[in-house]
């Protein structure tokens, strides 16, 4: 399922309970998605870095293994637009389950 | 060339320097991962490189993004530049002064005009009260916040228009110049929109508020 309207608040939910690196963050939507939701990892960063640029996450470099890996950590902003976010969702998808008949 | 760096090089094009540094670290940091985890599923080693390259999706299509979100050379440029011009003008403070009290005497000189039946020349005189006042003068006050900066940005058109219209009275040769200089401050008006959509505010310089 193509998930790139929705991947900044999947990003952000995967943020929710601490800061994570790239890779981890990819791997906790398709896992906790029981790989319905499929991306391109390549698109994970672009996605990423528009969310720092709105102040919604913030990163900072760490060594970990003896590589350099960037960590993403949502911010006060960012949660709240995950709240907002999660709102708008749930109204939307009542809404499509009503109009298709499975409510 | 690997297969890594080709889709590097292709996710990287047109980026600046340091955006593509960035990416590179990124991108190879997330293939690392990959890769590992893949070899230790039993993948052989070519396997695991083709199924991390494979995760990453399409070069293209991640350079698309890429351009959307971080700085090109381009705008890394004008960036340079204009940190360098707020650079020139907070260390002269006189500078400061000298736009204020400028439109003002230019302010004062086409009212005089005006008042002494001159008014082609206090039309030109307020037109370029307007000019300049809008470009040099209004920027000495503080309004360096993203909510006044905007107000800025949006009521410059207009007034820069109607200063140029002014200086031209009934004439309409200022047309094909006023398109011109429309042009050129709207492409760099154009580039600096776009820096500021990727940049944090907090990172944004003086100069971009404008």
């Amino acid at each position: 399922m193509n998930i790139k309207g929705t991947l900044p608040t999947l990003i952000l939910k995967a943020l929710e309970h601490g800061p994570s690196h790239g890779y981890r963050i990819a791997q906790r939507i398709k896992d906790r998605s029981e790989g319905v939701l499929q991306f391109k990892e390549g698109t994970l960063y672009p996605a990423l870095h528009k969310l720092e640029a709105e102040g919604l996450v913030t990163s900072k470099e760490a060594i970990e293994n003896g590589r350099p890996r960037r960590y993403y950590e949502i911010t006060k902003a960012g949660k709240a637009s995950l709240t907002r976010d999660r709102a708008e969702w749930r109204q939307v998808s009542r809404a499509v389950t009503m109009i298709l008949g499975e409510a | 060339m690997t297969d890594l760096q080709i889709w590097l090089k292709r996710a990287t094009r047109g980026l600046c320097s340091d955006a593509a540094t960035q990416v590179r670290r990124e991108i190879e940091d997330h293939y690392m991962a990959a890769r590992d985890v893949a070899l230790k599923q039993g993948a052989t080693p070519a396997q695991a490189d083709q199924q991390a390259l494979a995760a990453l999706g399409d070069a293209t299509a991640a350079n698309d993004d890429y351009l959307c979100v971080l700085l090109t050379k381009e705008e890394a440029k004008m960036l340079r530049d204009v940190k360098r011009d707020g650079q020139f003008f907070r260390c002269r403070p006189a500078l400061v002064h000298a736009f204020r009290l400028g439109a003002c005497m230019l302010l004062g000189t086409a009212t005089a005009a005006y008042a002494m039946d001159a008014p082609n020349l206090a039309r030109i005189l307020f037109a370029a009260t307007l000019g300049l006042g809008m470009i040099f003068t209004v920027p000495t006050f503080p309004i360096y916040t993203q909510a006044r900066s905007r107000v800025y940005r949006y009521a410059k058109w207009p007034v820069m228009l109607t200063a140029m219209g002014l200086a031209n009275g009934r004439s309409f040769d200022w047309l094909a110049s006023a398109l011109i200089a429309l042009a050129i401050f709207g492409w760099t008006d154009w580039v600096c929109a776009s820096i500021r959509q990727k940049l944090p505010a907090d990172q944004w310089p003086m100069m971009l508020y404008l």
